[in-house]
């Protein structure tokens, strides 16, 4: 009966062990549960603000680099754009890429962003500055506009302002649907030519260096060929 | 006999029946167990990515609050600007001004200016628990020498650059400590170290179209934004043009 008894002890006391196991694995499910519901709106946030700056990037990249397909595809389809007179996006992308044309040289940097999200809607002022180097149009032949041949005579704009927007998530992605500009202020400067000493590397088309798959180093000759083709005013390909 | 043949039979039998419950339990706990360590591992794969998301949300909300504030001074909007102080704060450009006080006398300085702009364009963070200390690299204009001759009573607007002035293009870091507070990152040292000055022309901006306010009127606070009609735009700038609070109801602050 002793026997009998022992047994019995030992398997009723080994009972509890797996029942608590099984009230501590029930525990833990619902509290990594309840860690994995407070990363996700934290996740959330940071996502929509590196989309919303990735997608901007892409059309102050698209604008520099003269790039039409950049510049449309960070807007939707109807969207409504401003620097003055409102336009359709594709009255747009022609406008901005025609007057950028008319430089020697532009940069555009986002610097930063205020971003107000509610639901699919998000609100944001991304402030800008710019640069526009006036172009010497006195060599200019037929044929796409090129970077380069600075006119130094002219003065060199910096210009800072925003870009107000109402953009809206569509099938997970952000986009523009709405920009009006904003200039706070413009400043004047003296003109450098870029052309001359270092070189003046970029292009306004897919030759561009930053279009390269996978990058490789530049021979000095290489980056003095890409100048060189900047040098003329117009290329006629 | 037979009752020793009974015992011998019951006790085989119980002996069976334990050893199935015992090699049943132990079963059911290598189960467990394996569950167990699962659930651990997967506990500390989420710990590691709870401290990822912290490091980056620090990061982004650090950046806020300095894209905060600089929007509150070239919004002139007291509201933004103090909150993004601890209320116990210190900020310095040069000599301690007041978190209370710090608001107005921005603003005051800056109505100077016929327009400014402050950008905040990347930023080195250190952070250490609740603390991190900051560099803000700030590209700014604020300079630019406004024409007070049609000033009324009022709260001023951006606009009417003397014609012929120049105007300074600067470059400074925020040298900053933050502390975060129930989960909350904000100031509680505010440095300004001046590093560069770049003179330049000032173009006046009121000659084709001064859209900014340096009050809530700004269309950055329109909610949801609407395209502006070019009238609108016309309108807003002439207003734009009055340096003073003499047109329309930019008198309302909040």
């Amino acid at each position: 009966m002793a026997l009998t008894g022992a047994l019995l002890a030992l398997m009723t006391a080994s009972a509890p062990d797996a029942q608590q196991g099984t009230v501590s694995t029930a525990a833990l499910i619902a509290s990594l549960e309840s860690r994995l519901a407070r990363l996700d709106p934290q996740v959330q946030y940071l996502k929509n603000r590196r989309e919303i700056f990735d997608v901007s990037k892409t059309y102050t990249r698209g604008a520099d680099r003269h790039d039409k397909d950049l510049v449309r595809n960070a807007f939707w389809p109807e969207a409504t754009i401003s620097f003055g007179t409102p336009m359709s996006r594709d009255e747009y992308v022609e406008w901005e890429e025609g007057a950028l044309r008319g430089y020697a040289a532009h940069q555009h940097h986002i610097t930063g962003q205020t971003i107000d999200v509610s639901g699919d809607t998000a609100h944001v002022e991304s402030y800008v500055i710019y640069f526009l180097v006036p172009r010497d149009r006195s060599a200019d032949e037929v044929g796409p506009a090129t970077l380069g041949r600075a006119m130094t005579t002219e003065k060199t704009r910096l210009g800072s302002g925003r870009y107000i927007e109402r953009w809206e998530r569509r099938n997970g992605e952000w986009k523009i649907l709405l920009r009006e500009y904003v200039e706070d202020l413009s400043l004047l400067g003296d003109t450098v030519d870029l052309c001359t000493g270092g070189g003046c590397l970029g292009s306004w088309d897919r030759n561009d260096l930053s279009y390269v798959r996978p990058l490789e180093y530049q021979t000095p000759e290489q980056r003095r060929a890409r100048g060189d083709a900047n040098r003329q005013p117009h290329n006629p390909q | 006999m037979n009752r020793t043949v009974s015992v011998v039979v019951i006790v085989v039998l119980l002996v069976a029946l334990g050893a199935y419950f015992l090699n049943g339990n132990r079963r059911a706990g290598d189960d467990a167990a394996g569950e167990m360590a699962a659930l651990t591992a997967l506990d500390a794969k989420l710990t590691a990515l709870e401290a990822d998301v912290a490091n980056i949300a620090a990061y982004e909300g650090i950046w806020e609050n300095e894209l905060q504030y600089t929007r509150g001074l070239d919004r002139h909007d007291e509201t933004l600007i103090r909150n993004v102080f601890w209320a116990d704060a210190k900020a310095s450009y040069g000599t301690l001004v007041e978190i209370e006080t710090l608001p107005s006398w921005a603003n005051e300085s800056h109505a100077n200016s016929a327009a400014h702009q402050h950008h905040v364009t990347g930023l080195s963070l250190d952070i250490d628990g609740d603390t991190a200390h900051e560099e803000g690299d700030i590209l700014y204009s604020s300079d630019m020498a406004r024409n007070k001759t049609l000033d009324t009573e009022g709260v001023p607007t951006p606009g009417r650059t003397v014609v012929g002035s120049f105007a300074t293009l600067g470059t400074g870091r925020y040298v900053n400590r933050y502390e975060r507070r129930d989960g909350d990152w904000r100031l509680l040292v505010h440095e300004y170290v001046h590093d560069v000055s770049l003179r330049l022309q000032a173009v006046d901006l009121c000659a084709t179209g001064c859209l900014g306010r340096w009050d809530p009127s700004d269309i950055s606070y329109l909610r949801p934004l609407q395209s502006l009609s070019v009238e609108e735009r016309r309108r807003r700038s002439e207003e734009g043009k009055m340096p003073h609070a003499a047109v329309g109801n930019s008198g309302e602050r909040r």
